[in-house]
């Protein structure tokens, strides 16, 4: 196992008097993929709302790279490199990739026009877009294309792309193969493994398709009524024992 | 997707087609529409519509509309005109981008305090407004303007009339705006989803601030050529202008639901409600009917914009 890249203690988010995640502990290892499953209302959703700054914290502790940080919006998680992919507002339909992909971070020429009237280098943009299109291993055929006109697949790409790119270390996915067919669900899972293994990153991933989880995934940790059951790498358990430990036939 | 698709092709080139068969009809059924002082004339009338429909399209492009467009073009131009019979032109038309910029302000500031404000606060400004160039002029126009403040209005570059030399440059700043800067980028990623571009740290309600003001400025312009179309500072000027501004831009395919829409658009939308004026007016229709025909053909723009989304 490499170095631990983020650790969460005892971390807990209380809704009022529910609770729900209490006293949960969590690793995450460079270049590792984790999957976190249980039934709804297990605490998953929390769990990573929490982490990505989306809540605030009840208690507990959250560590990058052996740092303590204090995380309390979405821009502070993103600061330290924690990039949350959703399904939906993942891009501007209307917009080409490159525009998503540099959304609010365009790239100025860098001359006189770029600064003063802050025009932008589009054909940077665009050459990078299609640098890191190329790099997950995705073709499009015309690049200049709106993103409506994409497959989901690939509007995926541009979104999970977008993470990598502007420099996430640590990416979680909420449900990433949910609505989509299976072919689509294949290419997502093949673009989150190539993710990883093109960049290095660390990657959550929120699920509960067990197969999918199977096919993707090191290590499983399992939620129970915002409890920590237990966690399994992949190599040593089955579907079975997971599901076992989900609805609670399992304790341990 | 595969030959020819009339959906993406009427998408691409609509706008001028409708404008290219008016402009052939009209040739062929008037004698004085190809004449080059019509022609001129028909420049000349669209300018002033052109340059405050830009600033409508402009806060369009974010998710909002400007209403008050056309009264802010009546007001600014009195208070221009007041300013520069005592304090010469130089000050009078810093007065007027002056004013402007605080009538864009209040809009910006207001309409921002909440979703889908924009319509009430702008209409608000608007009647405020109105009263406002009333009680300026006492409802009589003014007279004895600068000689240097009418000229944007009144004279030529060669053939061509200063009001659509004005417009030419503005649309052509517009044009590098909204295609190759990165402001111009954000108005209308704020127009198509306010969530996902404040995700990307772009903030939402100081880009639509900036699209009223914007806005302003168009009217202040338009204000200013209109002092000198009419060599005088009209109470009425501009009045109900921001309802043919929003026909033209609407005509030109930009979505009211924001985002969408692009400057050529609007300069054909405001060319072809121009040569239904002109048209409807050298063929002798009657006047009273002439809003129902442009009616009509915003109508028509709507119902072929909503054909052309249908997937």
């Amino acid at each position: 196992m490499g170095r631990v890249v983020l650790e969460v203690k005892n971390l807990s988010k209380y809704f009022g008097g529910i609770k729900a995640i209490d006293g949960i502990d969590l690793k995450l290892y460079e270049g590792e993929i984790i999957a976190i499953v249980g039934d709804n209302g297990a605490g998953k959703s929390t769990l990573i709302k929490t982490v990505s700054g989306v809540y605030k914290k009840t208690g507990g502790q959250i560590f990058i790279n052996d740092k303590e940080v204090d995380i309390n919006s979405t821009l502070d998680s993103r600061r330290n490199g924690i990039e949350t992919v959703y399904q939906s507002e993942g891009t501007l339909d209307s917009f080409d990739a490159s525009s998503n992909l540099f959304l609010g971070r365009e790239k100025l020429l860098n001359n006189f026009l770029g600064k003063s009237l802050r025009i932008m280098d589009t054909r940077y943009m665009r050459q990078e877009t299609e640098k890191l299109l190329d790099r997950v291993g995705v073709k499009v055929k015309n690049i200049n294309a709106e993103v409506r006109d994409l497959s989901g697949g690939q509007r995926q790409s541009v979104v999970v792309g977008r993470a990598v790119y502007w420099g996430g270390k640590i990416l979680i996915f909420d449900e990433p193969t949910n609505n989509l067919g299976a072919e689509q669900q294949r290419r997502v899972i093949e673009l989150i493994k190539k993710i990883r293994d093109e960049y290095g990153v660390s990657i959550i991933v929120i699920s509960h398709n067990i197969s999918h989880v199977f096919e993707l995934v090191d290590r499983i940790v399992v939620l129970r009524n915002g409890v920590k059951i237990g966690e399994r790498l992949k190599k040593d358990t089955t579907p079975t024992e997971i599901v076992s430990m989900i609805t609670g036939a399992i304790t341990n | 997707m595969k030959g020819f698709d009339f959906r993406i092709f009427w998408k691409n080139y609509g706008i001028v087609i409708v404008f290219v068969i008016f402009y052939v009809i009209l040739s062929f059924t008037s004698k004085v529409f190809f004449t080059l002082n019509n022609q001129l004339n028909i420049l000349r009338q669209a300018s002033v519509l052109g340059l405050i429909s830009l600033g409508v399209f402009t806060t369009l492009k974010a998710g909002n509309v400007d209403l008050s467009v056309g009264a802010a073009l009546g007001f600014i131009g009195v208070v221009c005109a007041k300013v520069s019979l005592r304090y010469g032109t130089t000050r009078a038309i810093l007065a007027a981008f002056g004013v402007a910029l605080i009538i864009g302000l209040l809009n910006g500031f207001f309409s921002t305090r909440g979703k889908n404000l924009s319509i009430m606060v702008t209409l608000s400004m608007k009647f405020i407004l109105y009263s406002g160039t009333l009680v300026i002029t006492r409802a009589l126009p003014i007279t004895g303007l600068p000689k240097n403040l009418i000229f944007l209005g009144n004279k030529s570059i060669g053939l061509l009339p200063m009001p659509a030399v004005v417009l030419a440059i503005v649309v052509i700043i517009f044009w590098i705006y909204f295609g190759y800067t990165a402001p111009g980028r954000r108005v209308s990623a704020v127009g198509v989803s306010n969530e996902t571009s404040s995700f990307f740290g772009i903030s939402v309600k100081r880009v639509q601030m900036y699209t009223f003001i914007i806005s302003s400025f168009c009217a202040a312009l338009a204000g200013i050529v209109m002092l000198g179309r009419v060599t005088s500072g009209q109470p009425n000027a501009g009045l109900g202008a921001e309802l043919d501004a929003v026909g033209a831009v609407l005509i030109g395919g930009t979505s009211l639901q924001g985002g969408i829409g692009t400057v050529r658009g609007v300069i054909f939308g405001v060319l072809i409600l121009g040569l239904i004026n002109n048209g409807l007016n050298l063929l002798g229709v009657d006047p009273l009917w002439r809003d129902a025909a442009k009616g009509a053909v915003i109508l028509f723009a709507i119902l072929m914009d909503q054909w052309e989304r249908k997937k």
